[in-house]
């Protein structure tokens, strides 16, 4: 084994300080492993994920009784969706010709093309309900009140957002069950005070549920909703950082 | 960077272990998920299409309107001509062997003429003229039942026509 630099046992601590060592590693870690505390702060603070997060969480709020996790289930869920999202806009044309046949192929030819699309359908289901849930935990244990009021109001924001890419999603399949469902929420904009004429047809893009509504549906669904809520999602766990950190039991 | 001050046994301390069967697992997951990736986006090529084999009809209802030396048959969405020679059917791949361009039929000349560099070339395939290396390419015929199939996915370079190129019928 004279070829190898050091002795074969010492060969994967020596790869390991190798590639430590190496210029790529340390300029995209620049510094070294956080071992103290102050350390470990200051890479959540520097970090451009990390910064949204606080620092320190009392172990008190984080306990399972108290949040039950439902807006980190929510944004987990909402990763899902997004992953899945992207996977099954490679199968799907949003035309009336293509969409049923499409979603059909899905289904049934494409390799895990049930399971992608299945995922995404309880992602998004699941997505609703733990953002509700999420909600109901708020209200109930006061964690709304100052000085984190303007987080609730972009919370009820993100909530509505959440409607909003659920029922974009439901036309999508271009299948009986979503068509007539959009049709009732067509009649629904109709009863808007004053413009519901116009808030069809700005909503829907026609008068009755057609191709331009689905473009504007896949569109809304796919990138303007999304794009809204991850900005939206950003400055709410930012805001909890800001807003004094999480709500504690009392 | 802190090393941790444990007693060695063997290649790895406790930490090291643990550390490597961790990256370990994750390679393992990054890689079902990749090979599951390319599971999900390799193309279905739907039958019919160019790339597999391709059912182009019966002999009774191709050869009355292809009967021998006649203007060979163009199948656009299979790329190839059909050709009806002596020695019985050619499917000529319908790109240009000098620099891949589509080749079509030419009534005047009746030939195929290259419109890129007038490459030419017979029935058969065969070089007339121009600066095209080689014959056409040929694809795979096969007569089954009285139907013909066309393999588009097997395209077979030659270097001169030979009579048992072409599938007798």
């Amino acid at each position: 084994m004279a070829f190898l630099p050091v002795p074969l046992r010492d060969l994967p601590r020596e790869i390991n300080r190798r590639i430590r060592n190496s210029r790529a590693w340390k300029s995209f870690f620049r510094s070294g492993y956080p071992d103290n505390r102050k350390d470990q702060a200051q890479i959540v603070i520097g970090n451009v994920f990390l910064h949204l997060h606080p620092v320190k969480v009392p172990t008190n709020a984080i306990r399972i009784t108290y949040t039950y996790c439902l807006g980190g289930i929510s944004f987990l869920l909402f990763l899902i969706l997004t992953i899945t999202g992207v996977l099954l806009m490679f199968y799907y044309v949003p035309s009336v010709e293509r969409a049923y046949n499409d979603i059909q192929a899905l289904s049934t030819t494409v390799a895990f093309g049930q399971l992608m699309r299945n995922l995404h359908r309880w992602a998004a289901h699941g997505m609703v309900l733990s953002v509700f849930l999420h909600m109901m935990r708020v209200f109930y244990t006061g964690a709304y009140k100052p000085p984190r009021e303007f987080n609730w109001v972009i919370g009820v924001t993100l909530l509505f957002v959440t409607f909003g890419m659920s029922y974009t999603g439901y036309l999508l399949p271009w299948d009986q069950l979503g068509i007539w469902a959009i049709t009732i929420g067509l009649g629904f904009a109709g009863y808007t005070p004053f413009f519901g004429e116009q808030a069809k047809q700005l909503i829907f893009g026609a008068l009755e549920i057609n191709q331009d509504s689905l473009l504007r549906f896949y569109v809304l669904h796919v990138i303007g909703l999304p794009l809204v809520a991850a900005v939206l999602m950003s400055v709410h766990f930012w805001r909890i950082r800001r807003d004094g950190g999480i709500s504690t039991p009392l | 960077m802190a090393e941790a001050a444990t007693q060695e046994i063997g290649l790895f301390n406790r930490r090291e272990f643990l550390r490597l069967g961790f990256w370990a697992a994750t390679a393992l997951a990054a890689a079902e998920i990749g090979g599951a990736a390319l599971v999900f986006f390799w193309p279905k090529l739907k039958a019919g299409a160019f790339g597999g084999e391709v059912n182009i009809g019966t002999l009774e209802e191709i050869l009355p309107q292809l009967p021998m030396d006649a203007v060979p048959l163009y199948f656009r969405e299979a790329r190839f001509y059909l050709s009806h020679v002596e020695d019985g059917l050619l499917a000529l791949y319908r790109k240009c062997t000098h620099l891949g361009c589509v080749v079509p039929w030419n009534y005047e000349e009746d030939q195929f003429h290259c419109p890129c560099h007038s490459s030419l070339f017979n029935r058969k395939g065969e070089w007339q003229g121009g600066p095209a290396p080689r014959p056409m390419d040929l694809m795979g015929i096969d007569i089954r039942n009285g139907e013909i199939w066309v393999d588009t996915g097997e395209i077979s370079q030659r270097t001169a026509y030979v009579p048992s190129q072409a599938v007798p019928i």
